[in-house]
């Protein structure tokens, strides 16, 4: 038979071996099985999940069902959020198995939205996804903070786009960090995009030079350890990147929250200040949690800031609820992005917290809108924030 | 076509019916389903009302279209794949847990309220209800129209299904057991008439859509408990089993061997290795510090009582050569084991995902699932061993568990394919000719009935004039073969 695209021989198991349970829309008992996949909430009919992806890719592969915009349709309400990766006992791979789809409707000329298409051509064009008049990278950092890079950083800061173009509030508190701690470190103007845009949109080959710039960027600083606070870009870095480049990096990859949990247990990080007495709760990054397994450090560090009452939302760590914020969800579809993100604004709100905090710049925007919708005064952080907030000046 | 998607948009708003290729082909297979023949259905319909599937049901009788119903779509024999094409009726959004009734116990569901969503509420409510092998994120009403094993086998004098209401394509809306007269509720399977309900049991869909059921819940008790005994071997854990359940001391009763052990020790770990003992030549003969079986009873009841029940069954364990294993024992040498038993058993909480479908890195086949007399079973572990050790690779194991009281025994002997679909291609091929013939021969030698249908209308031929029978109600109530003909069996 035909077969209308190459795939490995783990996701050509894979996409036959789903049971079609169901099992990757929901969460397990310590979140009383909530639904967790936002395409199904959204799409209704079982195609729009993981399972349902599953028995689509099928027929694309042979050929059955055309490359349509039916298909992108489908595919584009994924958030990436991977709960079904972690929820399905049958299979694994299953972000991997969409991106493949489509990386195929490109191959098969099956137009991006054209939201998609602007961000990709941004993004290739720009280095970042954003369109207009882009104000240079490193604008985000106030004139009279700019330092001559150090000649041996201890750290490599990788900004990423949404930090150094919309929620610059986050650079500015972790560079505030770094310098209250008197670490030395790196950052570069030549820093691109890492990639995620263009991998999530079927542009992988473009992607790919994206990760080639950055590891020489990276690896020239002589920094022995690069630091995000987007985890987004540090999946990439971790995940992709190696397979990308054909090597390991010659530096570690750490999310802020890995690294500030590490300088507190070094002794380094001591946060004296305490802040005015809130309930605060957190939200799992998607591709921090699920993406990364990191579930402990931040709540670590969270609960080590004094004056925070803590409190966990409903969907927590592996059976957190995504934002909405992800897998360029809210380019394509902005309203059901803000339907989910509202969704998880009253979760939050419900534990009794007035702070929702995320350790992720695509988290913090989208959740920003939402809680403007959710009664009482609600404020959004990343944990950075709070960290610089309770270093004190 | 046009005209009959015309039809379906009269009674189902937009966003519940579709004819989207994309959405269509995400409804086209399941595993069972080989490779190269996913079949996509020409439309789907998402139904919320009894009156919307029985409109649905009026058109495609019209258009003599083929109509496959789905609960939640859970499946591994393609029983709800619309292998003949037409329209698909998922029936997801009819999800309501309409009651929880704990005077009479029981609970009246939709078809797409999920396992997790009724023990959940269960839970609350202090009742749980049967749980099968199959996911959690499977339907209860659909799976208990196939009558599954799982953590009530035992107790269900006879099953636990009520009350139905069913839509067929002649007969229109109807309502079985106690549900028949207006006033008389949903608690009962028989009134003074013939059985109904069980005429849709074991249907697959064939005779109509279930759309709403009371199923049976079962209280918790005062004190509810895993007593766990050990057997060197299977005719004297039959012994066990069946005496215990005849005689009331445990509401169910399963017999794993050595290889589940291992396995939910692999689930616990979230292992995707299977580990070196798993592959060995001799599957009979269990590594050091495994029992060769484990027999896993839940008991519930006054406090009193339960202690009391726990005594004889451990005296009973012992006469007949076993052991009985405390749970100090089993949480600290079979951590995985005791959790995976624990959960199901007694927490009643369906474990996450479903055991069967564990190894992510293998493939999975369904098994050999039949149910037999107690004397008869022991002669089909017999024959199961040696088949396996001629024709299957490493690893192979069983439950066995006493259905429906300890009239009969329900046994699932399971291979794993531990390669990918690529490098076992023969084999599984090897493989689905020996089932082929496997259920005839068992049929024959040993009184073993199939479990579950699987698509072999000569199997259902062997059933002379009961066929005949069955055959006359599908023309009254479907005579144009719309439902679910994939099935094969009308």
């Amino acid at each position: 038979m035909e077969h209308s695209f190459a795939i490995s021989e783990n996701l050509y198991t894979a996409m036959h071996k789903c049971t079609r349970c169901g099992q990757c829309a929901y969460g397990n008992q310590n979140a009383g099985f909530s639904s967790l996949c936002p395409m199904q909430i959204k799409g209704k009919f079982f195609s729009f999940s993981a399972g349902g992806m599953m028995q689509l890719a099928r027929s694309l592969y042979e050929g059955k069902a055309p490359f349509s915009e039916s298909v992108r349709n489908i595919l584009y309400l994924c958030t990436t959020c991977g709960a079904c990766e972690i929820n399905c006992g049958v299979i694994e791979g299953q972000v991997d198995l969409f991106t493949l789809v489509k990386k195929e409707l490109v191959n098969k000329g099956v137009p991006l939205l054209e939201a998609h298409r602007m961000v990709v051509d941004n993004t290739v064009d720009k280095k970042a996804p954003y369109g207009g008049r882009l104000p240079e990278r490193c604008e985000w950092l106030p004139r009279e903070k700019r330092q001559k890079p150090a000649s041996k950083p201890e750290v490599f800061y990788y900004v990423g786009c949404v930090s150094s173009y919309r929620e610059t509030d986050i650079p500015n508190a972790f560079v505030n960090i770094l310098s209250k701690l008197g670490i030395p470190f790196a950052i570069d103007d030549q820093e691109w995009c890492c990639g995620a845009p263009l991998y999530f949109a079927g542009h992988e080959k473009e992607a790919r030079e994206f990760a080639i710039h950055n590891v020489e960027v990276i690896e020239k600083s002589g920094a022995h350890a690069a630091v995000f606070t987007c985890p987004t870009c540090a999946l990439m870095f971790k995940k992709y990147y190696p397979e990308w480049i054909k090597r390991e990096p010659q530096f570690g990859v750490l999310h802020s929250t890995e690294y500030l949990d590490r300088l507190s247990e070094q002794g380094r990080l001591k946060l004296n200040v305490s802040l005015d007495s809130e309930v605060v709760t957190y939200h799992d990054p998607c591709h921090l949690g699920r993406g990364q397994g990191i579930y402990d450090a931040p709540r670590k560090i969270l609960q080590s800031i004094k004056g925070v009452r803590y409190k966990e939302a409903n969907r927590n760590r592996e059976n957190s609820f995504c934002c909405g914020g992800g897998g360029l969800l809210p380019t394509g579809f902005p309203t059901i992005a803000d339907e989910l993100a509202l969704e998880r604004a009253l979760e939050m709100k419900n534990t009794g917290a007035h702070v929702f905090i995320s350790a992720c710049p695509a988290c913090k925007e989208n959740l920003k809108i939402a809680a403007k919708k959710v009664k009482g005064r609600t404020r959004v952080f990343d944990l950075t924030e709070l960290v610089s907030e309770a270093l004190g000046s | 076509m046009r005209e009959l998607y015309r039809a379906l948009s009269s009674v189902f708003p937009k966003d519940r019916i579709s004819e989207d290729e994309a959405v269509l082909a995400g409804y086209s297979a399941d595993s069972s389903i080989p490779p190269g023949f996913s079949a996509a259905p020409s439309a789907v319909v998402l139904p919320v009302t009894v009156e919307e599937v029985k409109h649905l049901l009026q058109i495609a009788d019209r258009f003599r279209i083929p109509v496959t119903p789905l609960a939640r779509g859970s499946n591994i024999a393609g029983m709800a794949v619309p292998v003949q094409g037409g329209i698909v009726a998922d029936l997801r959004l009819m999800n309501k847990i309409i009651e929880i009734n704990k005077d009479a116990a029981y609970a009246l569901v939709e078809p797409g309220v999920t396992f997790h969503e009724l023990s959940a509420e269960l839970k609350k409510a202090g009742f749980f209800c049967h749980l099968p092998t199959a996911a959690g994120g499977s339907s209860p009403l659909a799976n208990y129209l196939m009558r599954p094993s799982g953590n009530f086998s035992a107790g269900w004098d006879p099953d636990p299904l009520l009350s139905l209401e069913v839509v067929t394509p002649q007969a229109g809306i109807i309502k079985t057991g106690s549900a028949s007269f207006e006033t008389a509720g949903w608690r009962a399977r028989y009134h003074c008439f013939p059985d109904v309900t069980g005429l849709f049991a074991n249907s697959y869909g064939t005779l109509g859509i279930v759309t709403k059921g009371a199923v049976k819940i079962f209280d918790r008790g005062e004190e509810e408990r895993l007593i766990l005994t050990t057997f060197n071997s299977f005719p004297p854990a039959v012994e066990y089993m069946k005496n215990i359940v005849r005689r009331n001391l445990a509401q169910s009763v399963t017999f794993w061997t050595w290889g589940w052990n291992v396995f939910h020790e692999m689930m616990r770990a979230k292992s995707e290795k299977m580990p070196p003992e798993m592959l060995k030549p001799d599957q009979k003969t269990p590594p050091p510090g495994i029992p060769f079986g484990i027999a896993s009873a839940r008991v519930s009841g006054y406090r009193e009582v339960v202690e009391a029940q726990q005594n004889v069954m451990i005296r009973l364990a012992r006469e007949l050569g076993g052991d009985f294993m405390e749970e100090d024992e089993a949480r600290e040498k079979h951590p995985g084991c005791y959790e995976y038993l624990k959960a199901y058993f007694v927490e009643g909480i369906h474990p996450k995902p479903g055991e069967e479908s564990q190894i992510r890195a293998g493939l999975h086949l369904p098994g050999c699932l039949l149910s037999a007399e107690p004397r008869n079973v022991i002669e089909i572990e017999k024959f199961m061993w040696n088949l396996a050790e001629k024709h299957f690779k490493p690893p192979y194991f069983y439950r066995a568990l006493p259905y429906c009281h300890a009239r009969e025994f329900f046994f699932a002997f399971v291979v794993y394919v531990t390669g990918s679909l690529i490098e076992e291609r023969e084999y599984l091929q090897h493989l689905k000719g020996i089932y082929g013939k496997l259920y005839r021969d068992l049929l024959r030698n040993y009184g073993g009935v199939m479990f579950r249908y699987r698509k072999d209308p000569a199997f259902f031929g062997m059933t002379g004039t009961y066929g005949e029978l069955v055959r006359n109600i599908k023309k009254l109530v479907d005579p144009n073969n719309i439902m679910n003909p994939g099935m094969l069996l009308f």
